[in-house]
């Protein structure tokens, strides 16, 4: 009986393994129409993407009818910079953005208000800044 | 404890021996007992109404498939486990997937953009 339910864990596994291989790499031709439509900025560039990157992407076009049209305007304005960023970068922002997310909403409105006055700076300014702290790797968890 | 045990097996060899010494006819009548006995109990189930008698009827379902309901169940749970897993990794980002990322407040340039962090240092 063990046997059979091992074999049916490992079966079903693999028929997962294939679904999973099958839907991580449709071209935007297979795409549905919804799907195309939140992924739109990334059409012409599409059929070039990594499997992963384009498993990845789908995933966001899967959340974002979860989303407030604010939210979905947001998602569709940075998502070819986003897919362009290497996947280092996109690490480090999905950890900062997991430290952002646990900062209290007075923390969170002072922080918004500190990147809205730094996007006011002189470009020379934030070069020179940059220059001074080139770690990407310093977290938001050390500026509580 | 071994005097109790042996207590008993004295009861057990006496009732042995008496059993064996007795008369045809109190055997014959014993035989009768037992048989009607069997009769009355084998009627009795069978009248069992249906209402009541369904816990028993489960019950016996279950006795008789009991191997096949077993690895059903044993299936049932690999399947729960694999779902419940989906979804506490895998593809079950929740309000934590690139999506919730690209959606927030702060763009994703803030986050990697390390002058933003040195300036923050200085205020």
């Amino acid at each position: 009986m063990v046997k059979t339910a091992i074999a049916a864990g490992l079966l079903l596994l693999a028929m997962t393994a294939v679904a999973e291989t099958e839907s991580q790499e449709p071209s935007w031709a297979q795409l549905n129409e919804s799907q195309r439509k939140v992924l739109a900025p990334l059409a012409q560039e599409w059929d070039i993407l990594r499997p992963w990157q384009r498993e990845r992407m789908l995933d966001i076009a899967r959340d974002y009818p979860k989303m407030t049209p604010e939210q979905q305007q947001r998602v569709q304005r940075r998502l070819t910079h986003w897919s362009r960023m290497t996947p280092y970068e996109r690490e480090n922002a999905r950890k900062k953005y997991q430290a952002y997310q646990n900062l209290s909403p007075e923390k969170k409105a002072a922080l918004r208000k500190k990147w809205e006055e730094y996007q006011r700076l002189p470009e020379a300014k934030r070069e020179a800044l940059r220059r001074e702290n080139p770690d990407i790797d310093t977290g938001l968890e050390d500026l509580d | 404890m071994n005097h109790e045990r042996q207590f008993a097996k004295e009861i057990v060899r006496r009732l042995d021996e008496t059993t064996e010494n007795l008369a045809p006819e109190v055997v014959e009548r014993l035989v009768e007992a037992r048989r009607q006995a069997v009769l009355r109990m084998a009627a009795a189930h069978s009248q069992q109404p249906q209402g009541g008698g369904l816990m028993a009827l489960l019950g016996s379902y279950f006795l008789q498939h009991q191997r096949s309901l077993s690895l059903a169940a044993l299936i049932a749970a690999v399947l729960f486990t694999f779902v419940v897993t989906q979804q506490l990794t895998g593809h079950g980002h929740g309000e934590h997937g690139d999506a919730f990322l690209l959606a927030s407040e702060l763009p994703p340039e803030a986050y990697l953009d390390p002058g933003f962090y040195s300036w923050l240092k200085q205020q």
